[in-house]
């Protein structure tokens, strides 16, 4: 796996190394067993109330739709619930947050993943950085008790509030994926990733590697990238550093996901009835393996003969898929 | 990098001195007090002369040496009076009857030497000099240093740096106590920076010290000078303000703020010169500065003839030879040029300063190779002088040979750490490994690499374009490779340019060499670069056709001219302002027309002036044809004046042309100057306010063709959401006046309001109108693109998405569009090259955008570069199904027999 390409991305390396990382993080994260919980905090001026609350309200509606997550499965809290009937589940208090993700804990099993994610603006510092509330503002010791049952499952926790860097280091863990933002609570102009990773993840736009789903690393990178896009547009400084930190330099973001509906080369994690398909696919493993080994080489080797070999492993992984799929009752598209 | 502005270097060079910050005076663009002597009271003959109650002075000093006959000091007074208002040769009587009365009185000799300096009879001023020193002379620091100069300045540098050690010796020692010796110290520590910067801080530590017992003025104008010499303005100004407070007439300040102000860019500068030369009209540097100001204006022979009268009364002044070998140099008067030349080598043979002035002055005249090679000459007389040093390196910059100039330039940086100019552009050199050299055809672009992926197609598309049409129409053809640099930081184009931040051009030519400011160097949507590319490439025509002879006017003139031929909506319109200016009687005459560019008397008047010279040149074009242009510029090749470049290229006098032009312009903006009508004047000294809906609506009522105050009514009924009243105003507007296109257009909001009402087709009229006259309104082509796409107008759409180019090529959505829209269009190029910039535009989806690029590749029929694509693509997603199957193709298509 390769760490983020994108300019500025930053991604904490953690001491694990890579391919321990990878057998270390056992089956990949499914859309069915994502619980998700969306908060969008206190607006303060009727902007940034209305574009917390549009932010939120469509990364609900393609959690549904487009991630597959059972509509059971998602609890969505806004300052204003009455404006969006339908869908909201509650107030954005802090209580409600803490009642909410207690009844997540009941009712998710080990191994299923909890993401939340938060919209608004953020405040305060250390363990005491805040995520601005109606009524009392929820800290990020608040939520480093809350998330306390979910030991056994994966936890992706977004804050995308301005100021929100300083969650990372209280909410730090095993098997969590923890983005923020900004890198540290002194990033206190309003952000805009929120708005950029919402639409990542609903979208097919961030999908890189072409695999039928956006992971939490494949969505984060898309928003840096749309952040800083947006501050050169509009030439401001870019004070906003979002940060990913999973303590596996992105591994363990790169194979969750929030659903798994959708695309046409879905991830291929179960076994084939056919033995044909199923040798074919293991070869189609090995040629994906030898892939990414050269893709190592890159640099190191004459481009030539780089793109000579990339070439042949190429043509030859498209022609073992075409080949699967022709087994399997698709021919060829 | 950031370019550092003048007044930065202050905390480089030694802000030791300790001046009072006060309001400046005089401010720019007020009148310069006229001079009156007039004293309330008589007081002493010194305190006279501080104060610049100069006739108060003389009378005093006067009486008081008809009263003392021997009385030194009441000589040096009575002297310095004389001095000052330029009365020269009484002053030199005076000393000099002294001297019969008093014949061993060596300070009297210093005296003398003083005068004679002022006079040009520097041989005798070195001998009245030498015999003060023998004598003894209280003031023989000050006669050393004098002596010093001299010696220096005509080649004995040993003897005069000796004398200079000397100076410095006697300050260590204690030796060097009243006003006059530590002058006399600065000075000598001045010329020792010429080979050890840091005697410059020694020289301010001097003057410094000086300035807290100066009863006259000099310690400060010397203050201000120094730090004019090292490139801080605001010091400068503050020194020569505290002179001026006290003394209003005084004409070495006077002057000193003059160049303080054309060190800054301010207006204000001539009136400045006239009050200096009206407290002292023989003051030979104002003279020679005034020349300067002249040759800027292309007035060469104003110029000469001012340089000639600083000569008259001092014939050695280096700054009067200077301006004098300038003029003639810019006048083509090459014997002459030679023989001032000389005159300069044989009393100062050793000095850079009179080829360096030439250089800088052929500079401004767009003369840049001259210029280096003038400097190279330059620095063959002193190799250790570091404005030659800079001049041949920043020439050397201007013609695009960079590694010369960084050599040049970090040896004169090493001489004269405090030359900001310097500074800049090495710290902008340090730069250039951001950008890539793009070589195609007869061009070479100098790009940032982060840009030039997405900038070179459309730049190399245009600039050829634009050569073909330019060299068709002029007959030129570059012998040398055109460079064509772009820089993505405004403030790195102004040093590129100046030298300095904070130039507000857009794009620039030094011959062969354009530099521009990259699309994103300045917010979206304030300005065209493609325009400004076209732009400066008439330059590069022009210089060429003309030698680098053509006036600045007309070449700017030709240049917008041409832009507004390239494209629709290019190139400077006829606008509000223009028309208000011209009702007002403001058109510059056509042979004043380049102090509309170079002194201009108020901001407007530039770009005023750029539309007014385009006006003339499309005149010129539409009386004599293409023909007339071409051979105006040739008539200037030759070295002709403009009068007689008009004469031979279009047989007649400038002002008969100015008459023919004025009538046509007369006939031309009839119309729209009779619908004009400016907003009330406000209450005299009060800002100007928005007008009221009632003051607009009782124009209207009083006149129904006021354009003004419909297009204002129209747009504040917009903006207070009364979308049936702002349509018939904006619409009664652009009735009036169509070719309205500036920040008074209606046509923009007209076409939201009908946008809102879903006349699309209404919205679509108003915002061609609107692109058609404004080269710089993306949003207007985005919408109107959009709005044609809707209606199936594809081939419309296209060419408005294909204009937005030139505006903002940095877009994703733009290439998108065009993308799309020439794939209808069935236009493969045009979609591959959409296609190439979104992938130079680093997106998130890298696997797709390649996958798309080899689509458009092989649509292309290149299916090499399809393939090369399309492994990208898969480098980067190995499993993505439609481009595994793009694969495939490609190779079974080439598995054909």
């Amino acid at each position: 796996m390769a760490l983020p390409k994108v300019p500025g991305a930053r991604v904490r390396r953690g001491p694990v190394r890579l391919a321990m990382a990878l057998m270390a993080l056992g089956t990949v994260a499914r859309a069915q067993d994502t619980h998700l919980l969306i908060v969008a905090g206190l607006g303060g001026e009727p902007d940034y109330a209305e574009s917390f609350r549009s932010w939120s309200s469509s990364l609900h509606a393609s959690a549904e739709k487009h991630l597959g997550i059972a509509r059971a499965n998602i609890t969505y809290l806004t300052e204003s619930p009455e404006k969006d009937p339908g869908r909201v589940d509650g107030k954005s208090t802090r209580d409600e947050i803490a009642k909410a993700l207690a009844r997540i804990a009941t009712r998710a099993r080990p191994g299923e993943t909890l993401a939340v994610i938060l919209f608004g603006h953020g405040s305060g510092a250390g363990e005491e950085a805040r995520f601005n509330l109606p009524g009392p503002d929820a800290s990020a010791r608040d939520f480093a008790t809350w998330l306390v049952p979910f030991a056994l499952q994966r936890v992706v926790f977004v804050n995308a509030t301005s100021a929100s860097g300083d969650f990372q280091k209280v909410l730090a863990g095993k098997n969590r994926v923890i983005l923020t933002a900004t890198k540290s609570s002194q990033e206190r102009n309003e952000s805009v990733f929120g708005r950029y990773f919402s639409e990542a993840l609903s979208g097919e736009g961030a999908d890189v590697d072409k695999n039928g789903q956006v992971s939490i690393l494949e969505a984060f990178e898309a928003a840096k990238t749309q952040v800083a896009a947006e501050y050169q547009r509009e030439r401001r400084l870019l004070t906003e550093h979002a940060v990913l930190d999973d303590g596996a330099s992105g591994a363990i973001a790169k194979t969750t996901f929030l659903g798994g509906k959708r695309g046409d080369t879905p991830l291929d994690t179960t076994t084939p009835v056919d033995p044909a398909v199923s040798e074919l696919s293991q070869e189609r493993r090995a040629l994906e393996d030898a892939i990414e080994a050269l893709k190592a080489t890159k640099g190191t080797i004459p481009a030539e003969r780089y793109e000579q070999e990339l070439e042949r492993l190429l043509l030859e992984l498209a022609m073992k898929n075409e080949e699967i799929r022709r087994k399997q009752g698709g021919g060829t598209r | 990098m950031k370019g550092l502005t003048a007044s930065t270097l202050a905390s480089a060079f030694a802000a030791t001195s300790a001046l009072a910050l006060q309001p400046p005076f005089p401010s720019p663009g007020a009148r310069v007090p006229q001079v009156t002597f007039r004293p309330a009271v008589k007081l002493s003959a010194i305190e006279a002369l501080r104060r610049g109650q100069y006739p108060g002075a003389l009378d005093a000093a006067r009486e008081d040496l008809l009263r003392e006959p021997q009385n030194v000091t009441a000589l040096a007074t009575l002297t310095k009076a004389l001095l000052e208002t330029g009365a020269h040769a009484e002053a030199e009587e005076v000393v000099r009857t002294f001297l019969i009365r008093v014949p061993r009185s060596a300070d009297a000799r210093n005296i003398l030497g003083d005068v004679l300096v002022v006079r040009g009879r520097r041989a005798d001023a070195e001998a009245a000099y030498l015999k003060a020193i023998s004598g003894r002379a209280a003031d023989t620091l000050a006669a050393q240093a004098s002596l010093g100069i001299l010696l220096y300045d005509r080649g004995l540098r040993a003897e005069g740096t000796l004398r200079f050690e000397r100076l410095v010796i006697a300050y260590n020692t204690g030796l060097a106590r009243t006003a006059s010796d530590l002058i006399a110290v600065g000075r000598a520590c001045r010329y020792l920076g010429a080979s050890n910067p840091d005697a410059f801080k020694d020289a301010l530590k001097a003057f410094d010290e000086a300035a807290a017992q100066d009863e006259t003025h000099e310690a400060r104008i010397r203050i201000g000078d120094l730090f004019l010499e090292k490139f801080n303005g605001t010091e400068a100004r503050n020194a020569f303000d505290i002179v001026l407070r006290a003394n209003p007439h005084h004409p070495q300040a006077l002057l000193g703020l003059a160049r303080a102000r054309d060190f800054d860019g301010e207006r204000g500068v001539p009136d400045l010169l006239d009050a200096a030369l009206e407290t002292n009209p023989n003051l030979t540097e104002a003279r020679a500065y005034r020349s300067g100001l002249l040759l800027a204006l292309e007035d060469f022979p104003k110029a000469r003839a001012e340089a000639e009268k600083a000569l008259e009364v001092n014939p050695s002044s280096p700054a009067a030879l200077a301006a004098l070998a300038a003029a003639q140099y810019l006048a083509g008067d090459a014997p002459a040029f030679e023989e001032t030349r000389k005159r300069g080598q044989a009393l100062f043979p050793k000095s850079a300063e009179l080829l360096v002035t030439v250089a800088e002055a052929a500079v401004r005249n767009r003369l840049y190779r001259e210029a280096a090679n003038l400097a190279s000459e330059a620095l063959a007389l002193e190799p250790q002088s570091w404005a030659a040093l800079s001049s041949l390196g920043q020439n050397q910059l201007r013609l695009g040979d960079v590694e010369g100039a960084r050599r040049n330039l970090e040896k004169s940086f090493a001489l004269d750490p405090f030359n900001v100019w310097v500074k800049n552009t090495l710290d902008l050199l340090d730069t250039f490994s951001n950008y890539t050299t793009i070589e195609t055809g007869p061009f070479r672009l100098f790009l940032d690499k982060k840009e030039a992926g997405v900038l070179a197609p459309p730049m190399t598309a245009l600039a050829n374009e634009a050569m073909r049409d330019l060299s068709a129409r002029y007959g030129y053809t570059s012998r040398e490779p055109i460079r064509i640099e772009a820089y993505p930081s405004h403030a790195d184009f102004s040093v590129r340019t100046v030298g300095l931040a904070g130039l507000g051009a857009l794009g620039v030519c030094f011959g062969s060499v354009v530099a521009i400011d990259s699309p994103q160097a300045r917010e979206r949507g304030a300005f065209n670069w493609g325009s400004t590319l076209w732009h400066e490439l008439a330059h590069v025509v022009t210089l060429g056709v003309s030698s680098s002879r053509v006036p600045r006017w007309l070449t700017e003139g030709i240049s917008v001219h041409e832009e507004r031929r390239a494209r629709p909506g290019w190139g400077d319109d006829l606008s509000l302002e223009f028309l208000l200016a011209y009702k007002l009687g403001e058109m510059l005459p056509l042979r004043d027309l380049n102090n509309g560019f170079i002194r201009p008397k108020h901001p407007g008047q530039v770009s005023l002036s750029y539309y007014q010279a385009s006006l003339v040149a499309e005149h010129i074009e539409a009386r004599h044809g293409i023909a007339g242009l071409r051979n105006l510029l040739r008539a200037y090749a030759t070295g002709a004046s403009t009068e007689s470049a008009f004469q031979t290229a279009l047989g007649r006098s400038v002002d008969q042309v100015d008459v023919e032009f004025q009538a046509a312009l007369k006939e031309r903006l009839a119309r729209p100057a009779a619908l004009m009508r400016a907003q009330t004047p406000p209450a005299s000294g009060r800002p100007p306010q928005p007008e009221s809906r009632a003051s607009l609506e009782a124009r209207i009522a009083e006149d129904d063709r006021d354009f003004i105050a419909h297009a204002l009514l129209g747009r504040l009924n917009h903006r207070e959401s009364r979308p049936n009243d702002a349509l018939r105003h904006l619409e009664r507007a652009a009735s009036l006046w169509p070719e309205s296109s500036g920040e008074e257009s209606p046509y923009f909001p007209i076409a939201q309001i009908k946008q809102i009402r879903g006349d699309v087709d209404g919205a679509i009229e108003a915002l061609i109108s609107l692109v058609a006259r404004n080269e710089n309104h993306d949003e207007a082509r985005t919408q109107l693109a959009t709005l044609l796409e809707g209606k199936g107008r594809l081939e419309e759409a296209l060419r408005v998405a294909e204009s937005s180019v030139f505006i903002y090529p940095f877009d994703p959505k733009l290439h998108e569009r065009r993308a799309s829209l020439a794939s209808k269009l069935r236009r493969p190029g045009t979609v591959r090259e959409a296609r190439r910039a979104l992938i130079e535009l680093d997106p998130v989806d890298k696997a797709e955008a390649y996958y798309q690029l080899a689509l458009a590749e092989l649509d292309a029929g290149d299916r090499t570069a399809a393939r090369r694509a399309i492994l990208r693509s898969l480098e980067i997603a190995p499993r993505f199904g439609r481009a595994q199957e793009l694969l495939l193709k490609i190779h079974r298509e080439e598995s054909k027999p």
